[in-house]
Parts: C-alpha cells; sequence; structure tokens
C-alpha cells in the first residue's frame, strides 16, 4: 500500500520538494537583486569626488572642513626645515674655500709655463 | 793677426750657441723655480748655431739629448696635471652637457697631442744630421709650451670653471631657501606678526644672492671657450676672473649669514 508522501507526484509530474527548491531560488535571487540594488544605490550618492572613479583607490570619506584660525605653514618653510637648508648651503659654502684655494694654486702655476720665443 | 782674431770670434760665438742650447734644455726647471719669463732660443738662432759649430758633434749630440729628456719630462708633467683634471670636470654641477662635453674633449684632445709631440720628439734622435735633429728638437719642444698651454690656460681655466659652477650650485640652493623663508614671512605677516624687518633683511638676501649669480655665471661663460691661442695672444687673457668668484663668494656669505639671522629671528616670533 502506497502512502501520499512529499515525493508523490502532482499531475504535473514535478514533486513537492522540487516546489520548495524553486522558491527558495526564487527568494534567493529577489533578495540578492534588492541587495545589489541598496548598495549601487549608496555608491552613487558617496562618490562625489573625482578620485573615486580611479576604480583602485578607494573614495576617500567625506570630510568636514573647519576655517583655520592661524594660516597653514606651507610645506618646507617650517624652522627644522629652514635650518635643514641653512646648513646644507654652509656646508657648500665651507667647499668654496677649497675651490678658492685651487683657483690660486693654479693661477700660481703658471709660472710654471715658459713663454713661446718672440725672437 | 787678423787670422787669430777671425778665430776667436769664431770660437766666441760658439760658446755663445752652446749656451744658449743649454739653457733651452734647462729651461723648464728654471721657469719653475724662477718666473714665466724664461725664453727659449729661436729655431732659426739652434739652426744657424749648429749649423755654425762645424765638428763639435759630440756637443750637439749631447745637447740632442738634454733637450729630448727635458722636453719628455715636461710633457710628463703636464700629461699627470691633465689626468688630474678628469675628476674636476665630472663633479661640476650645473654646466650644460655642451659644456661638459666641450671641456672633456679638450683636456683628451691635449692628452692626445702631447702624446703624439713626445713621439715625434722622440723620433727627432733619428735625424740627421745632428744639426737638424736638434733643430727638429727645439720646434718640438717649443710646441710643447706654445700649442697646449697647460699650465697657462688649461688648469687655471678648469679651476674657475670648477668654482663658477659650484657657487652657482649654491645660488640656486640659497635662491629656494630665500624663497621658502618669503613664504614663512607670507604666512607670519598673514596671522599678525610684525615681519617687516625680516623682509628688507630678505630683499638684501636676494639682492647678494643675485649679484653672486651675476659675477659667477659671467665668469663661466667667459671663461669657458678660452683655447690656448686665445693665451698666446693675449697673456692677461685670465686676469680679474678670479676676483670676481670672490666677489661672489663674499656676496653669498653674506646671503647666508642673512638667512641665518632671519630665520633665528622667525624661531623666536
Amino acid at each position: 500500500m502506497k502512502h501520499p508522501s512529499i515525493y508523490s507526484r502532482e499531475e504535473s509530474g514535478n514533486t513537492f520538494v522540487h516546489i520548495l527548491v524553486g522558491i527558495a531560488i526564487i527568494a534567493i535571487v529577489v533578495l540578492v537583486g534588492w541587495r545589489v540594488a541598496v548598495r549601487n544605490d549608496k555608491n552613487t550618492t558617496s562618490t562625489v569626488s573625482p578620485a573615486s572613479t580611479n576604480s583602485t583607490t578607494p573614495a576617500p570619506t567625506a570630510k568636514t572642513t573647519t576655517a583655520a584660525t592661524t594660516p597653514m605653514v606651507s610645506p618646507g618653510t617650517d624652522n627644522a626645515s629652514l635650518t635643514n637648508d641653512l646648513n646644507s648651503v654652509n656646508g657648500q659654502l665651507s667647499a668654496q674655500s677649497a675651490d678658492n684655494s685651487s683657483v690660486n694654486a693654479a693661477l700660481n702655476d703658471q709660472k710654471s709655463e715658459i713663454t713661446v720665443p718672440t725672437n | 793677426m787678423k787670422l787669430s782674431n777671425k778665430v776667436t770670434k769664431t770660437g766666441l760665438l760658439v760658446a755663445a750657441i752652446a749656451f744658449s742650447l743649454s739653457v733651452l734644455a734647462m729651461g723648464s726647471a728654471a721657469a719653475q723655480s724662477a718666473s714665466d719669463t724664461t725664453t727659449t732660443p729661436s729655431t732659426s738662432t739652434a739652426a744657424s748655431g749648429t749649423g755654425g759649430s762645424g765638428g763639435s758633434t759630440a756637443r750637439q749630440q749631447t745637447e740632442l739629448s738634454n733637450i729630448i729628456n727635458k722636453g719628455n719630462e715636461e710633457i710628463a708633467r703636464r700629461l699627470t696635471s691633465l689626468n688630474a683634471l678628469d675628476s674636476k670636470i665630472t663633479a661640476t654641477k650645473n654646466l650644460s652637457n655642451t659644456d661638459l662635453t666641450f671641456l672633456e674633449n679638450e683636456v683628451t684632445a691635449e692628452i692626445s697631442g702631447l702624446a703624439s709631440l713626445k713621439t715625434a720628439l722622440d723620433n727627432c734622435a733619428t735625424v740627421t744630421p745632428v744639426s737638424s735633429a736638434v733643430q727638429c728638437a727645439v720646434i718640438n719642444a717649443r710646441d710643447i709650451i706654445g700649442d697646449y698651454r697647460v699650465y697657462a690656460l688649461i688648469l687655471p681655466k678648469v679651476q674657475l670653471v670648477k668654482m663658477a659652477d659650484d657657487q652657482m650650485a649654491i645660488e640656486i640652493n640659497l635662491t629656494t631657501l630665500g624663497q621658502k623663508i618669503q613664504n614663512r614671512i607670507t604666512n607670519d605677516l598673514a596671522a599678525g606678526k610684525n615681519v617687516s624687518s625680516l623682509q628688507t633683511e630678505l630683499n638684501t638676501m636676494i639682492a647678494d644672492i643675485n649679484a653672486a649669480q651675476a659675477l659667477s655665471t659671467g665668469v663661466e661663460q667667459a671663461v669657458l671657450p678660452l683655447l690656448p691661442s686665445d693665451y698666446n695672444t693675449n697673456r692677461s687673457v685670465l686676469s680679474g676672473y678670479a676676483t670676481k668668484l670672490q666677489t661672489a663668494k663674499v656676496d653669498l656669505q653674506s646671503a647666508a649669514a642673512l638667512a641665518k639671522t632671519i630665520i633665528s629671528t622667525l624661531k623666536t616670533i
């Protein structure tokens, strides 16, 4: 004797399990589609910076700017940077003494040359 | 009696010519210790002297050897000095590739020319008769000096260009520093700080840099194209340039001192 079961075929030939699986698949597709649609909507509203068009660079988060109370120090104009540059120049100036000595020595060495005969 | 006088005069002439040739042979050594005014005898004198000396072949041979040996010593001394210049030239920072190549080619040409001259001088030993050999050696020995001007022009020229070039590198860095200081002063002024005296000092600093720049650039442009022939035409062709570079150096030191003062003040305000 056969009992009616979930495996029993309907008139169309599908089992009950087949129907459940189909419903589940449709539900998953709908859910995924909805999530994708929501995400795209978020991206569209947040990508206002030209930098976000670069696919390899994460879009920067929006920053709120506040008016500076004091002017910003330009790059390289802080005390340390200026002192560093000055030290570099002073080092070059010290080397000028060696250049000066070389020039004077070379000019003195002109005496090592014999003059061209004129007679 | 007349014959005796004639013989005596001829003997004196030969002695005088022999002395002249000895001066040629030792001329370079004398020049090193004394001054640059040593004068070699002219070719015509040497030629007539050797021709007139008649049978003193052995003495001429000795003189020939002396001239060749001394000439080779002088060539070797110059080659050593020229080879040492290479590092100086490559160490220049602001020379254009064209100017750098010009200097390098000039030194290379001097080196190869002197090497060829050494060969020519040595070959004089094979010339006959010996009077012609002496004449050959005198001509080549004279070319060591007149054609190359290693000590009179090339060495001081390269040193002057090197110093001018180094100064131009300092001027570039000082100019950059001046721009940074200007930015800082502008910012401090916007912040309500009193920086008027600093601006005056900065203006003086920039004027010093510009003055130095005009001098060192002018020296480099004027000295770089000079050739040995220019020195032969004008022995004072290099005079004044060292003084100009010295003045530029003082200007740069002044600019650096002002920069130091300004930066020190900026730290306190």
